[in-house]
């Protein structure tokens, strides 16, 4: 077909589109000519510099393929041999579709959204709550430049709000926030200019501190844990302040009431300790000011700084609707009219699905970036506004190419060169691809549990928070007595212990050692005391019940021993872990996971419990394995179930001593569990 | 490729998250013995450590309960904390120290450490890197540095080796995979997974080995040539192999250790994470960083120096003793380091909180000089009255004694250059005989 022709469907296409709602699907028409128009683009680069494309797969290598790329996971023996015995025309196509609906497909992209943003979903309240968030923002196929908007123009309490986690995850370090937010949401990197004007691009130091400003009204507590504090002060100093007398004695009275109120306030607020941090307020009187050793002509130092986009049009403030500044910036950063925002995205997506980037590095553009076929990245970015930025279909659409179909490309790329596409990239699976699949082995399809957990104590939380911030000032009033109480009987009972260890040391000074012994014994018993009476204060039956259940704890980690998808799991992974012996990210920095070789890789495959609990013990793969009646069909067993394909005659030639019995099948899965072929995806 | 060439291909290919080797008796071949001082670094009486043993007290070590008591203050500030002397006439340490007051000879404290980090994290991140958090980039620790900036010591083992240490640990930073710290969460199990399962045995071990290759076969004729990474995979199975079976394995084993040894480091297991240090120095990792939490002390302060501090003090000083006696000490730097200080002011809590403006660290061995105290603060230790010492000084310091450029430039991935010593850190030249 012309390609003309194809572009005008296409554009049809898109244009009876646009009205539709976003959490539909595109036509099949429209993603079929969508994804032969990028197939057109690249074959025709291709055909005028003489390059061949790479033949197209097999089906077994399209199967695992598919799986690996959509929902994050190997297919289990039952999904292996569905599609391969399956003689449907099209089969190829339905799996894509079929795949991209389920709920693998969220929890792989979950992992492409918690390195991209550095989900930390252990870092107090805000963590868990963006966690899920995020989780529910991918089931609901939010917009993604409404979930950007949403994250860069949050404000509240997390437990109202809980995009907010986006500005908590740098408490205190706005002016990173901003740079990053520059780098994974428009690919520019700017964080050089945060101290001086960037060396090699265009970008001063004060444009950056002009685009900075936009945050500068983001505080980092809550207006309603204010207000609260607030009310409960007035209301105990109610009495007082409509008996100040006139005159003199007056501003006497006053005076002493503003002491009470600044001792009373400490007071109160010590009861909403844990619920003060996890929240964003704007205070629109702030401003940003240049450092006092700003270096440059272009503006005096420690002057303030007016905001300012880095490039395209200032989005025209809306005082009068109350838009704050920090609207006005997501405003700019989402919006059509900036087309860089959709290009960094499709280009996330697009090395996402083929394992490098139309434009790389995917961080860096420059006005000297060479896009390797702009076409393409026109045309996705056109699926990205049709579609209303959603992210299923627009990888829907890459996916239905035949680009997706054909070989890996044997040789690897370095140094950002640009890549003709001439087939996908050899890659490594990502640590939770590895760790899901092993999963996988062991459970069989597991891509719809969740951890339950984790929403029932975010649940917990909200209503715990709810409660608090609409409690009425006696109900504080009273809570805050009862703190008090509690650490005055610890206090007590610290100063005793105290008192006592003075006692000690001075008899082992005079050597009476049998003496101090027995002081240390009594000591211990009222160090068991102290802890007592905190434990005991949790669980008081005097108490009211909303004030008894209260955990008031900042941190909601949630236990998660229990195996689930690495994207279920508290994140980041603990350092030595499974996920991060294979690379996966320390959410410090974007993008941080690596798929280098490692030798507690390699000592992990070899010796942990993990491939002999797959193998032998227990498990899906290990009961066919014992299930299995004769040699050929424990190979079936084990090449279904590793590799995705049945064996062809060669294999079973070369292996066919090597699964005669169970012990052999065993040590042969092993073994395959241990091979390149498994961690590899072709 | 001569077989020579192609050895130094393969190991530098293969050179990942921990130093792999192919044999280290032929990696000795090519790889230049462990880096001797620079000249002038000498000169400057640095450069005699080859190893770094990094302990951190997490949570913010009091430093007026423990290397800067002021017994003449008031009982609000001094609280029970009583000074006693050492074997060093003129210093004296707290009295939950007497362990260590008997090897002040040997240590080196600094009185006049002064940031502005007031937070756990970003204090911690600090006195590790000597920068500031970001959130664009993580910066290396000393840990991470020096081996960075040398050549590595030991072929098979890892070059950095954190033990205890949390999610948080900045690891090496930027620096590439073959830095970043091997970590043990318990000293007592070692490194996990480094013995050939029960269930599995030598026979079926070697035959899984032998499928594995097979297995491989078809897929290496497609993309060995090509690829790195899978090439690179071939070697890291190689080495682990190699390693299973390598006697410097037993580094990680501290049972192997008699009962004399370990009755003298004590029975915690930051105990066990300082033995474990000293095995690894032995078999010649570089760094090695053990870590103790719980120093946060705002309630009951007193209760928690008495629980806490004689840990550390049975600890380092076993760690000192051992290490003299093994002829270790000169070529190892050992520090204690933490995130800040401690208000002298006891809080209506009988506790203490976080003190940024004047804390304790020290160094010993490795060439430093012994009985000694530098810097100090005024008589509530709440300022520094002189020497005031920097996070990047104390980092420079240490890449002084290890005999590294700590001033050299490298540039991360984005091109941003950074430096050991951070951006203004200066030796304390005080500190070398």
């Amino acid at each position: 077909m012309a390609k003309s022709t194809i572009k005008s469907l296409t554009s049809i296409g898109l244009a009876l589109f646009t009205a539709q709602l976003h959490a539909e699907s595109l036509p099949a028409q429209m993603v079929e000519n969508a994804s032969k128009e990028i197939d057109y683009i690249i074959n025709d680069a291709n055909a005028q510099e003489e390059v061949q494309p790479l033949p197209v797969i097999d089906d077994a290598t399209f199967l695992r393929r598919a799986y690996l790329s959509i929902a994050g996971r190997i297919p289990t023996y039952e999904e292996s041999k569905a599609f391969l015995d399956s003689e449907a025309d099209g089969k190829r196509g339905q799996l894509i579709d079929l795949l991209v609906n389920s709920p693998g497909f969220n929890s792989h992209i979950m992992n492409f959204y918690g390195n991209l943003l550095r989900l930390d979903s252990t870092n107090g309240q805000a963590g868990l709550g963006w966690d899920i968030w995020l989780k529910q923002s991918i089931q609901t196929n939010k917009p993604y430049d409404q979930m950007v908007y949403e994250m860069l123009a949050a404000e509240g309490h997390c437990a109202d709000n809980p995009a907010v986690g986006y500005y908590l995850r740098d408490r205190g370090m706005l002016l990173d926030n901003v740079s990053n937010t520059a780098k994974v949401f428009l690919g520019t990197q700017i964080g050089c200019a945060q101290c001086h004007d960037h060396p090699f691009e265009d970008t001063t130091q004060n444009q950056y501190y002009q685009l900075a400003a936009f945050t500068a009204p983001v505080q980092y507590y809550s207006q309603r844990v204010n207000q609260q504090v607030r009310a409960t002060v007035d209301y105990q100093l109610k009495d007082e302040k409509a008996a100040i007398p006139e005159g003199k004695k007056g501003k006497k009275a006053m005076n002493k009431i503003k002491k009470m109120n600044t001792q009373m306030s400490r007071d109160i607020m010590s009861v909403f300790k844990n619920y003060h941090r996890s929240a964003i307020s704007l205070n629109g009187k702030r401003d940003l000011r240049l450092p006092k050793n700003y270096q440059y002509n272009d503006a005096e130092p420690d002057s303030v700084v007016t905001p300012h986009v880095l490039f395209g049009t200032m989005p025209a403030p809306r005082e009068a609707d109350g838009q704050s500044s920090v609207e006005q910036f997501a405003s700019w950063v989402t919006s059509r009219n900036n087309p860089q925002f959709t290009r960094v995205y499709i280009n996330r997506l697009w090395q996402h699905a083929f394992g490098y980037g139309l434009v790389e590095p995917l961080d860096n553009w420059t006005d000297r970036t060479k896009v390797s076929h702009p076409d393409v990245l026109d045309t996705l970015s056109q699926i990205a506004h049709a579609s209303d930025f959603n992210t299923r279909e627009i990888l829907r659409v890459m996916f239905h190419t035949m680009l997706f179909q054909r070989e890996a490309y044997s040789k690897e790329l370095v140094g950002g060169q640009s890549y003709d596409f001439r087939g996908p990239i050899l890659r490594r699976m990502s640590a939770e691809q590895v760790y899901d699949s092993l999963l996988t082995l062991a459970k069989g399809n597991i891509d719809s549990d969740s951890n339950e957990k984790k929403l029932a104590t975010w649940e917990q939380f909200q209503r715990e928070t709810d409660y608090m911030l609409t409690a009425s000032p006696e109900f504080l009033i009273k809570m805050d007595d009862r703190i008090d109480s509690i650490e005055e009987a610890v206090r007590t009972l610290q100063q005793k212990a105290a008192k006592m260890r003075i006692e000690k040391n001075k008899l082992v000074e005079n050597g009476k050692q049998m003496l101090a012994n027995k002081t240390q014994r009594e000591l211990d018993l009222i160090y068991k005391e102290i802890k007592a009476v905190r434990k005991n204060a949790m669980k008081d039956q005097s108490m009211e019940m909303e004030m008894a259940m209260m955990s008031n704890s900042y941190n909601l980690r949630v236990p998660d021993r229990k195996l689930y998808r690495a994207a279920e799991m508290n994140t980041p992974f603990r350092a030595g872990s499974f996920n991060r012996e294979f690379g996966a990210s320390d959410r410090k920095t974007t993008n941080a996971q690596k798929t280098d070789a490692t030798i507690p890789q390699a000592l992990l495959l070899l010796n942990s419990e993990k491939p002999h609990e797959i193998t032998v013990e227990k498990g899906e793969l290990a009961k066919r394995i014992l299930k299995a009646g004769s040699a050929s069909e424990r190979l079936d067993v084990l090449f279904l179930s590793i590799y995705n394909r049945y064996p062809n005659s060669d294999d079973r030639k070369q292996l066919s001593s090597l699964h005669r019995n169970r012990q052999d099948a065993q040590l042969l899965a092993k073994a395959m569990l241990n091979s390149k072929r498994f961690l590899f995806i072709q | 490729m001569s077989e020579l060439d192609r050895r130094r291909f393969l190991a530098h290919t293969a050179k990942t998250c921990f130093g792999v080797s192919i044999g280290s008796s032929m990696a000795t071949l090519f790889t230049p013995q462990a880096i001797a001082a620079q000249s002038a670094v000498k000169l400057a009486g640095g450069g005699k450590a080859k190893h770094i043993i990094y302990l951190f007290m997490n949570g913010g070590m009091s430093h007026i309960d423990t290397f800067d008591p002021k017994p003449d203050a008031e009982d609000a500030i001094k609280g029970e904390t009583r000074a006693i002397n050492t074997n060093v006439d003129g210093i004296r340490y707290g009295h939950y120290l007497p362990e260590l007051a008997k090897q002040a000879d040997k240590i080196a404290v600094i009185r006049s450490m002064n940031t502005t980090q007031g937070a756990h994290d970003q204090g911690r991140y600090f006195m590790r890197t000597g920068y500031t958090q970001r959130a664009s980039i993580v910066h290396p620790s000393a840990g991470g540095w020096v081996n960075r900036l040398t050549e590595p010591l030991n072929e098979t083992l890892p070059p950095f080796v954190t033990i205890n240490c949390g999610n948080t640990h900045p690891g090496a930073g930027f620096l590439p995979s073959e830095f970043q710290p091997l970590p043990i969460g318990d000293p007592d199990k070692g490194l996990q997974h480094s013995k050939r399962p029960q269930h599995t045995s030598e026979t079926e071990f070697q035959k899984q080995l032998k499928i594995q290759q097979m297995l491989d076969r078809e897929f290496d004729e497609r993309f060995h040539g090509g690829h790195k990474l899978v090439r690179s995979y071939n070697e890291v199975y190689n080495s682990a192999v190699k390693l299973m079976e390598s006697d410097d394995l037993k580094a990680f084993d501290i049972n192997q250790e008699d009962q004399v040894t370990k009755n003298l480091y004590g029975e915690s297991k930051f105990a066990r994470g300082c033995l474990l240090a000293r095995r690894l120095v032995e078999k010649g990792v570089r760094s090695i960083e053990v870590e103790y939490g719980g120093f946060d002390w705002h309630l009951d302060n007193f209760g928690k120096a008495e629980e806490m501090l004689p840990v550390v003090d049975q600890a380092l000083s076993a760690l000192l003793i051992d290490l003299e006696g093994k002829g270790l000490l000169d070529s190892t730097l050992v520090v204690l380091a933490t995130e800040f200080g401690r208000t002298p002011r006891i809080s209506d809590d009988g506790g203490r909180d976080h003190f940024p403006k004047a804390f304790s660290t020290l160094l010993a061995g490795g060439g430093i000089k012994g009985g000694m105290i530098y810097g100090e603060t005024d008589e509530h230790a709440s300022n520094v009255v002189s020497n005031p010492t920097s996070a990047g000084d104390f980092n420079a310091t240490i890449g002084h004694a290890m005999g590294v450029e700590h001033d050299k430039v490298i540039f991360s991935d984005s091109k941003r250059p950074f430096r050991m010593a951070s951006r203004k850190g200066q030796v304390i030249s005080d500190l070398f005989g």
